[in-house]
Order: C-alpha cells, then sequence, then structure tokens
C-alpha cells in the first residue's frame, strides 16, 4: 500500500510540473488573449505595467520556483481573468461540479449497475434486447442534443423544471427551501449527465455480468437453492463489479471538464465552463489551479476505487502484493 | 440491495444540496416585501452572466463588464439619446485658449455610505488613475487636474484633444476618496468597499460563479429615484427561452427570434452597427504590399453575399472607410469597392498577373499561394472568402485555429491574411486610431503607418469644432479606403428584446466609450 502511495505522490509531482509547462506551450499569451477585442487603451506601457502586475516579464524558471513556493504555502495565486485569488475562484464553482458530478456519477452508477444485472440475468428474452437496443440508442445521442431535448420537453414547454441556473433569484429564506431550489434547479442538468454515462455502465456491467453467470459457483448456489435474487446481488454482482467500479473512478476527471455542455446548455454553475474560460483566455494560474484539483480528484477517485475493487474482491489485494513483490 | 442504494444515493445528494446551499448562496430570500408597484425585480439576461466584480479595477475589460460597473459608479458627465448630459458635474465649460474644462460639480451627492461627495473626490481619482492606470481610460494627455472649490474642478489637457468628453470625462468612474486612498492593489480590492459609488444602484450580492448581479437602488441618487427598487442581471442558457418564460424582463436575442418574439408582444429594438468584422491583411508582405493588389482583393470580395450567407441578412457590408454607415461619423463621399470580378482580374492583370483556366500566375509562371487563418467563430465566413478569393485563382488555404492564436499571428506579423473584428467602430472617432496607425491592439489594428493617415488621424483628434472634425474623419475614411490596409467585411446587426417594463433607448456614440447596448442607467431614473 505504501509503494501505491508512493506512486500516486510521483504521479502527483510530475503533473505539477505539466501543469506548469502545458498551458505556456500553448501559442498565444495571456493579455492578447484577456483584454482581445476590449474597449481599452492597450497602449505599450498599460501592456507592461499588466506583464509586470501578473509577473509574466520575469523569466520562465523564476515563475515556476514562484508557483512552486506559492503551492507550498497554498496559495494557488491571481486569476489575471476573473481578477480573484484562485482558490476562491475554484472554491465557489467546486461545490456545483461536485453536486452536478456526484449526483449523476452515483445515480448513473446505480442505475447502470442494476440495469445490468437485471439485463444480464434476462440473457436473450424480450427485456434483454429491448434494454439493449435503449442503451445503444441512447448512447448514440451526442450528450449536447441529450440537454437541448430535456430542457426543451421538460423545461420550457413541461414547464416542470426551471431552464437555467443553480438556483432561482429568490430561492427563499430557510436552509431547506434553499435546499429545495437548489435539487428543483438540478434535476435537469443531471438527469442529462446521467442519461448521458448510463448506456456505458449498463453495458459494461451487463457484460462482466454474464460473464460471472457462467462460473460453475452460479450453478452451486442454484443447486443449494439460494434465493435467485440472493445470487444475483450478493454473489454474481460482487465478482462483475470491480471492472465497473474502475471504469468510475477513471472517468472522474473526464466528468468534471466533460460536463462543459451542460454547463453551457443550463447556464450551470461548474469548474467545466470556468476551465473552459481560464484556457481561452491564458489565465494560467487558473488553468494551474484547475489541472491542479482535477489531478488530486482524478487521484483520489482511483486510489478510492482501488480500494473499493481490493474490497470487492479480495484476490486483488493478493494480485497487488504480488505484483509489487 | 435495491432499497439501500437508493437512501444512499438519496442521503448524498441531500449532503451535498445542503452543502452547497450553506456555503455558496448568497441569494436573497425574496425580492423586497414592499407594496409599491416598482418592487415588482426587473431580470436582465444574458449568456456570459460574469463579467466580473463591478469595481472599477475589476469589472472584465469589456463593455457589459464597464456597463455593470456604471450602475454603481458615476463620472462627471454621461450621455444619453441625444448626447452628454450633467451627472457628478451639472454644468462645464471649456477654456480654448487654456485648453481646460472646468468642472461645476453637484453639492447635493452623496456616496452610497452616506459621506458627502466633493471635488477632493474628482482630483483623488485622476490622481490614483496615474499611479494604478485603468485600461478604460488613457489619462496621459491630461496636464493638470486642479481645484477651485468644494465644488469645481478644472482639468487641463497637453493638446487640443476632440475626444476628451467621451473617452475620458464620460469614461472614468470617479472613486470615493475615503475608501480607495489606501488601496494598493486596485484590481484585488473587493467586497463591499470596493462597490462604494454614488451610482443610482448599490451592489447587494454578486455571485461569479452563478453569473448573477443584484443591485438595490440608492433612494438618494442626485438625478431621482431609481424606478425599480430590485434589478438583477443574470446568466441565462437561452436568452429567447428565458424571455418566453418569464424569467426575465430583457435580453439580446439571436436573428431568427426576432419575429417570434415579436409576436408574442416583445418590444425588438436594434441600434446602430458598432462592431466590425474585418479582413487584415499583411501589407509588409509582396505580394499584399501593393495597394493595387490589396484593391483587387477588396474587388473579389461579395460583400452582400457574405451578410446574405454568413449573417442570413442580419447585417451590414462593410464599408472600406471602416466607420459603419448608420453613424453619424460616416463617410458618405466614399463609395464600396463593390464586387467586380473581372475589374479584379484585370488589375491584377496590369500588376504582371496572368489568369488562365482559374489560375492566377506571376510573372515565374507560379500560381499565387495565400493562406487565410481565423478562429472557429468565424470558420464560415472564411470559408466564404476563402471560395471568393479563389475564384480569383489564387490558392488560398483557409485555416482555423484558436482566437488567441489567431491574434497571436496578426500581432507578429506571421499571417497572409486573417479575420479579426471589433467593436467602437461607431463611437467616438478617436478610436479610429487604435484599429488604422500606431502599434497599440496589434491584432485589431491594420498599423499601416502611412503619413498622410496618421496626420489626418491627428486633424481629427485636435479639431475641436465639429464640422471640421467631421471633415477630418471623413479624410481618415478615405485615405484607409484608398490604401486598404483591411478591409472592413460586415457589420452584424444585434437585436434586443424586452417586456416595455423599462423604456431603454441606444445612447448617442454608445455607452461610455461606445458600448452599443440599450442598458444606459438614465433609462431607469426618473429624472426630476
Amino acid at each position: 500500500m505504501k509503494k501505491r502511495l508512493g506512486d500516486y505522490l510521483l504521479a502527483l509531482v510530475i503533473i505539477l510540473a505539466l501543469n506548469f509547462i502545458l498551458p505556456r506551450l500553448m501559442p498565444g499569451e495571456p493579455i492578447t488573449a484577456i483584454y482581445g477585442d476590449a474597449l481599452v487603451e492597450m497602449t505599450a506601457e498599460m501592456e507592461a505595467y499588466l506583464l509586470e502586475r501578473y509577473g509574466l516579464d520575469r523569466p520562465l524558471g523564476e515563475q515556476f520556483m514562484v508557483y512552486l513556493g506559492n503551492l507550498a504555502r497554498g496559495d494557488l495565486g491571481y486569476s489575471f481573468y476573473f481578477r480573484a485569488p484562485v482558490s476562491e475562484v475554484l472554491a465557489n464553482a467546486l461545490p456545483w461540479t461536485l453536486l452536478l458530478v456526484g449526483t449523476s456519477l452515483v445515480t448513473a452508477a446505480v442505475l447502470g449497475i442494476i440495469w445490468g444485472v437485471e439485463s444480464g440475468w434476462r440473457r436473450g428474452q424480450k427485456f434483454d434486447r429491448l434494454s439493449l437496443s435503449a442503451a445503444l440508442f441512447l448512447n448514440g445521442i451526442p450528450g449536447f442534443v441529450l440537454a437541448i431535448l430535456l430542457l426543451l420537453a421538460l423545461g420550457f414547454y413541461g414547464q416542470w423544471f426551471p431552464l437555467s441556473g443553480g438556483t432561482s433569484p429568490f430561492p427563499g429564506h430557510s436552509a431547506m427551501a434553499r435546499a429545495v431550489d437548489i435539487l428543483w434547479h438540478l434535476f435537469l442538468p443531471a438527469l442529462t449527465l446521467t442519461l448521458a454515462q448510463l448506456p456505458r455502465n449498463f453495458l459494461l456491467m451487463r457484460s462482466t455480468f454474464l460473464g460471472v453467470i457462467k462460473e460453475p459457483y452460479v450453478l452451486t448456489a442454484r443447486s443449494k437453492g439460494i434465493k435467485e435474487r440472493m445470487i444475483r446481488y450478493r454473489h454474481c454482482l460482487r465478482s462483475a463489479l470491480p471492472p465497473v467500479v474502475t471504469r468510475l473512478g477513471m472517468s472522474i476527471g473526464l466528468l468534471f471538464t466533460g460536463v462543459l455542455f451542460v454547463e453551457v446548455v443550463f447556464a450551470y454553475p461548474g469548474l467545466g465552463h470556468l476551465f473552459y474560460l481560464a484556457l481561452q483566455h491564458h489565465d494560467y494560474p487558473t488553468v494551474h489551479g484547475c489541472l491542479l484539483l482535477i489531478t488530486v480528484c482524478v487521484l483520489v477517485f482511483n486510489l478510492l476505487a482501488d480500494l473499493i475493487s481490493i474490497k470487492l474482491d479480495p484476490r486483488l489485494k493478493e494480485d497487488a502484493h504480488q505484483l509489487l513483490g | 440491495m435495491i432499497r439501500r442504494a437508493a437512501f444512499f444515493l438519496a442521503l448524498f445528494v441531500l449532503l451535498l444540496s445542503v452543502l452547497v446551499a450553506c456555503t455558496n448562496d448568497p441569494s436573497p430570500g425574496s425580492p423586497q416585501e414592499d407594496s409599491a408597484a416598482n418592487a415588482e425585480p426587473y431580470i436582465i439576461g444574458d449568456r456570459q452572466g460574469d463579467w466580473g466584480y463591478p469595481s472599477p479595477y475589476s469589472a472584465y475589460p469589456r463593455g457589459p463588464g464597464y456597463l455593470r460597473m456604471y450602475y454603481i459608479f458615476d463620472t462627471l458627465i454621461w450621455k444619453d439619446d441625444s448626447g452628454f448630459v450633467g451627472a457628478l458635474a451639472e454644468e462645464y465649460n471649456f477654456d480654448p485658449e487654456n485648453l481646460s474644462y472646468t468642472f461645476n460639480l453637484r453639492e447635493d451627492v452623496t456616496w452610497h455610505d452616506g459621506t458627502a461627495f466633493s471635488a477632493d473626490d474628482v482630483i483623488f481619482t485622476f490622481n490614483y488613475l496615474r499611479e494604478h492606470p485603468m485600461p478604460v481610460a488613457d489619462i496621459s494627455i491630461i496636464e493638470e487636474v486642479s481645484k477651485l472649490d468644494q465644488y469645481t474642478v478644472k482639468i487641463t489637457l497637453e493638446r487640443p484633444y476632440a475626444a476628451f468628453l467621451n473617452n475620458l470625462a464620460g469614461v472614468v468612474p470617479v472613486l470615493p476618496e475615503h475608501t480607495w486612498s489606501g488601496v494598493e492593489q486596485p484590481e484585488e480590492f473587493a467586497g463591499p468597499e470596493a462597490v462604494i459609488g454614488t451610482g443610482p444602484y448599490r451592489l447587494k450580492n454578486y455571485s461569479r460563479e452563478q453569473g448573477r448581479y443584484h443591485y438595490q437602488a440608492f433612494p438618494d441618487y442626485y438625478l431621482g429615484t431609481p424606478l425599480v427598487d430590485e434589478l438583477l442581471m443574470i446568466k441565462v442558457g437561452d436568452p429567447q427561452m428565458a424571455l418566453q418564460s418569464g424569467d426575465v424582463d430583457f435580453a439580446q436575442i439571436e436573428p431568427e427570434a426576432v419575429e417570434i418574439l415579436e409576436q408574442k408582444g416583445f418590444l425588438v429594438e436594434s441600434g446602430t452597427h458598432d462592431w466590425c468584422l474585418k479582413l487584415m491583411i499583411n501589407h509588409r508582405e509582396e505580394p499584399l504590399s501593393k495597394v493595387e493588389f490589396r484593391r483587387s482583393l477588396a474587388l473579389a470580395i461579395d460583400l452582400d453575399e457574405l451578410v446574405a450567407r454568413a449573417l442570413r441578412g442580419h447585417g451590414l457590408p462593410g464599408s472600406p472607410g471602416l466607420v459603419s454607415p448608420d453613424s453619424r461619423w460616416y463617410c458618405r463621399e466614399i463609395a464600396p469597392y463593390g464586387f467586380n470580378h473581372r475589374e479584379a482580374v484585370e488589375k491584377l492583370e496590369t500588376m504582371g498577373y496572368s489568369f488562365s483556366d482559374g489560375i492566377l500566375k506571376d510573372e515565374a509562371g507560379e500560381q499565387l499561394s495565400l493562406e487565410l487563418i481565423t478562429h472557429a467563430d468565424f470558420a464560415r465566413e472564411a470559408e466564404i472568402v476563402g471560395r471568393q478569393l479563389s475564384e480569383l485563382g489564387i490558392d488560398l488555404n483557409v485555416r482555423s485555429m484558436e482566437r488567441s492564436v489567431v491574434d497571436s499571428y496578426i500581432r507578429n506579423w506571421d499571417f497572409d491574411l486573417a479575420i479579426s473584428g471589433h467593436g467602437a467602430v461607431g463611437g467616438d472617432p478617436e478610436t479610429l486610431q487604435r484599429f488604422m496607425v500606431g502599434e497599440a491592439s496589434p491584432h485589431l489594428n491594420a498599423r499601416y503607418q502611412d503619413e498622410k493617415l496618421i496626420e489626418a488621424l491627428k486633424h481629427q483628434s485636435r479639431a475641436l469644432d465639429e464640422d471640421e472634425r467631421g471633415k477630418a474623419v471623413c479624410e481618415v475614411q478615405r485615405l484607409h479606403a484608398e490604401a486598404v490596409p483591411a478591409y472592413p467585411l460586415y457589420y452584424p446587426t444585434w437585436y434586443y428584446a424586452h417586456n416595455e417594463r423599462v423604456e431603454w433607448f441606444f445612447t448617442k456614440d454608445g455607452i461610455g466609450t461606445g458600448t452599443p447596448i440599450p442598458l444606459n442607467k438614465l433609462a431607469l431614473v426618473e429624472q426630476e
């Protein structure tokens, strides 16, 4: 386990260096990107002032050392574009992303697993055939099209859910009223993201489940007269879960930034749009902050996925021991 | 198993919701509980939402960013639909001999925190700007700012500057000395103190992540009581839907939605065409350095087709003098190049090129090859222009890339042709300078260092008589049209829809330096 933690630490250090270098390799530079076609008198003096102000007039090596020094003190820097401390910018956006990504990830995982198990158990039957067709159809719809369809059907025409935003302008005074308002606004974006992930979870779960139900111990369990539901969810599911859990862990990074289309269609707050704007404007401190945050989240979730997989299948622990000598 | 999973799922969602609700929501619970008719909040929808904290140094350097700041901060003078009106200065006069403006300030103005406003704040502001340049206002033209008495200030200029009222007196937000005097890093100055102004509205809440601004009327506003007590600017995904659902009262809309929204009873308005898309030309490199060659390109581009196909007719074809045709500074004597393929070919042939079998060859017999760069937003325009220029026999390669990359290539003269755009072509003609000559904003600027053009621009800048200035601006446009250092392609029409609760108007020469949005704060003030 210590070796594994060491690997994660090494990965973090390498990623830190890459986080610093990669945004700077993009063609273009921040002053032009931020001020662009702005209504400003961008004189040479003003440009020199801004370069000095943002520390961009220093050599790259010095900028890197300053970045590492600040990071060691927990200071993520000051955003060129958002004109606020990066930690503040990220802290305000992160809860919304966690809420949206977390809700849809858990919902899509739970539903995908149950759907995959039930469909796999009934392999070749009408339910399985219909499920497979539905999943493939759903998988073929681009995420943003799905978002617009849901927005039109349930938001605009149905008027059951709000069209945009994370909260209403006036959500109510009590904490409960605010929580209900947040959930009401969350529904459509989370539904979109859930439906976008669901088919993949279903397909993976179904295929691994089909491999598991052929195992002799399933036949043994049946012959012992154990209830079918118990066999499905106690015996088979446990063996079929590790690949699904691994996939969920790996999808976290993509989900953090891949929710951009949901954030745009539903004008929902979050990290995706923030990261996009930071990249677009060469806002290096915010890009560093976003990448660092995503890196940490991916590492943590992958570690969690590893731990869950080991918990689910103790054989993996032995494999890991053998692998690490 | 299913029950347990559902339980954990519900618990997870609930916990996170409460987390967000508790830590991250500055929204008020409900509109002000007031029985007055104007207590109903007025909501303005916007696709981007966040334009920065509405403080002078924190607002994003774009029209909508400054506009949000100007609801809180006032300037010495302001503009309405017919021109300059008094703001913090009740009246002003100009002494041409000494090149000085004297501003008589209002005596009934208080800052939002109750402190009295005086000439000291104006003096402080201009001094502060010298130490801490503000991108929206270049005050280098000001020689001296002096206090004549508690409510009179005199601003002396280094040279005659016709745009002083539009670009400085009507743009510099006056800061309260008592809160800003100790601020060393104005860009990092945030919080309630950074938004104490004298404007008609106070900032009640701002949420960057939600792209939401909540303003509260300032009842002691010196120009009159604001018409609505609560003003919100919020981020919306689709402005058309938001209007029809009653979520917002005002929004900029897509041209395709004009008819539908008019049928639904919304008032749809469009203002002057102050944004220009233009073909940037690298006039430093052969063969684009030859003016006849550039004119041939202009003749080969069908601007009407471009407007019809790229804008679906919602725009005006470019004027070679850069100023848009509905600006009061537009020079009607300048004829457009017009689309004339035959004339374009003839011009090229007189330069030694030969055109046969649809291929344009130079004197060495090689086909002329050029590259046109653009960013994704204008890929369609680039394709149309590229096809039109290809019909001239040029081997034209269209490359689409990220916006800042295009800007960098233009800036470094590392391009042949590029598509780029900017606003402020309908505002004060002083802005023409930064799009034609010099080195400012190089990615938007033709940087055509022609002596006659530079002289004409200087002349218009110094001409204090409006008629004389009009002639000088006309000369600037004529020289630009003749030399074609860049070729204006079109001016898109922008539409705004609202439910007429507020009588918005378009500001003469645009808000501030030239923002052509009808959200002038004076429309919300019941002037006494």
